[in-house]
């Protein structure tokens, strides 16, 4: 959008516009998580098994060359099965964090659409009245010395 | 030489004493107005050389008014600087006020409208956080794109100002040429005046009829300025001291420096080291 439209747009307009852009995501949210705790579920399924199969050769008093190649082959399928379970549920993890922010940006949002502005416009009105801009107030901050509290 | 001295005075032989009298008397008045009109024209071009200091701001303050030689090129000349600083003085107050160029606001305003409203494959869904910071920045960015609409006249009379204050300047600057080149011309015909005053008051002198008006001082250069009120530098100043430009300067002082200048043959007798002590002639 050009900066001339951007100047008509009203915080009521902005914030309309992001429940639209939040809203439209969460409705892909439980699919996702659907297929995300799916995923996980394999995984850790795959990932018990071979766990269970390396622990049960293990378990046999072997000294052959056969059963030690066994179970250098177990081991490898379990790391493998293993690291997948951990990059499923790490990405499960996030989708249910991208949930909850969805859930929280979205109840946010609907409160300052129906309440006051709060902060979020304390840095345009200052400016509007005859203000500095945070820009050029966090500019001019004088540094803060060492031992100075 | 010798074969020049007979012709020297070739044109005054036979005229009367009493009209070479009054040629000597005109050319010491065209001296005298020569050198007053060389002294103006410095002080003229030491208004014009400030006022062009002044205008790139190599100098501190405008120069000293005088309505009698400051002309209307200069005074507009100040004028428009002033008001030059005042723009410039209102830009950077703008400028300071809100520390982002035009074009970064705009640039940003339209960055964080699309990652508000816009779901991007390109860039992550931002944070709730992220998403207040950018919201409240956005309306920060917007009031500062507006001011700079409403202040669009800051930067266009800033522009015009000193547009108008370079066309004035080049024109002052030509005129500082200009009398350069007068007073250039004008220390020429000093010279050549003095030259026949000379002659005349040799020829005078020679038929031992005298005069009452002694030869006004040379005017040489640093004289004028002094005169017109420059500065000299420590050089010049010291070579002044040393030739005795000062004493030159004082009308008061003209008779006495004749009486004291000791003849030619007596300076030579004397042949005393520079800086002796006075001292050692007493124990001679």
């Amino acid at each position: 959008m050009q900066s001339e439209g951007l100047l008509s747009i009203t915080p009521e307009a902005m914030v309309k516009a992001i429940l639209e852009r939040r809203q439209a995501t969460a409705s892909k949210l439980p699919d996702a998580l659907h297929q995300r705790t799916e995923e996980n579920n394999r995984a850790y399924a795959l990932a018990k098994e071979a766990r269970e199969a390396l622990m049960a050769l293990e378990a046999v008093d072997d000294q052959t060359k056969a059963h030690e190649e066994a179970l250098n082959k177990a081991q490898a399928v379990y790391d493998e099965h293993e690291s997948f379970r951990r990059r499923t549920s790490s990405r499960l993890q996030t989708l249910k964090n991208s949930i909850k922010d969805s859930e929280e940006a979205i109840e946010f949002w609907t409160s300052i659409a129906d309440g006051g502005w709060g902060h979020l416009l304390e840095d345009a009105n200052r400016l509007a009245s005859g203000g500095d801009s945070s820009y050029s107030k966090s500019r001019h901050q004088p540094p803060i010395e060492e031992g100075e509290q | 030489m010798t074969r020049r001295a007979p012709s020297l005075f070739e044109d005054l032989v036979g005229l009367e004493t009493s009209k070479v009298e009054a040629m000597y008397s005109d050319a010491l008045e065209e001296v005298k107005t020569v050198d007053a009109k060389l002294v103006d024209l410095q002080i003229k071009k030491k208004i014009h050389s400030e006022t062009i200091r002044f205008a790139v701001n190599k100098g501190p303050s405008p120069p000293s008014e005088d309505p009698e030689r400051t002309d209307e090129l200069i005074t507009l000349a100040i004028q428009q600087k002033n008001q030059f600083d005042l723009r410039l003085a209102e830009r950077d107050r703008l400028v300071q006020r809100l520390s982002v160029p035009r074009h970064r606001v705009a640039n940003t305003l339209s960055e964080f409208f699309d990652k508000l409203t816009t779901s991007s494959k390109h860039h992550e869904s931002p944070s709730l956080a992220n998403e207040m910071e950018m919201f409240s920045r956005f309306f920060e960015l917007q009031t500062m794109l507006q001011i700079y609409h409403e202040q669009k006249s800051v930067i266009s009379d800033l522009d015009q100002a000193r547009r108008n204050l370079l066309e004035t300047i080049k024109a002052v600057n030509k005129n500082d040429r200009r009398y350069a080149q007068i007073i250039s011309k004008t220390r020429e015909t000093s010279k050549e005046l003095r030259k026949e005053a000379g002659r005349l008051r040799a020829f005078l002198k020679q038929n031992k009829i005298g005069t009452e008006h002694p030869m006004p001082p040379s005017m040489p250069e640093l004289s004028e300025r002094l005169l017109a009120g420059d500065a000299l530098s420590m050089e010049e100043f010291a070579s002044m001291l040393e030739h005795g430009g000062l004493t030159e300067l004082n009308e008061t002082g003209q008779g006495e420096k004749q009486v004291q200048t000791p003849s030619k043959g007596k300076k030579k007798t004397k042949a005393k080291p520079k800086g002796s002590r006075k001292t050692s002639s007493n124990k001679g």
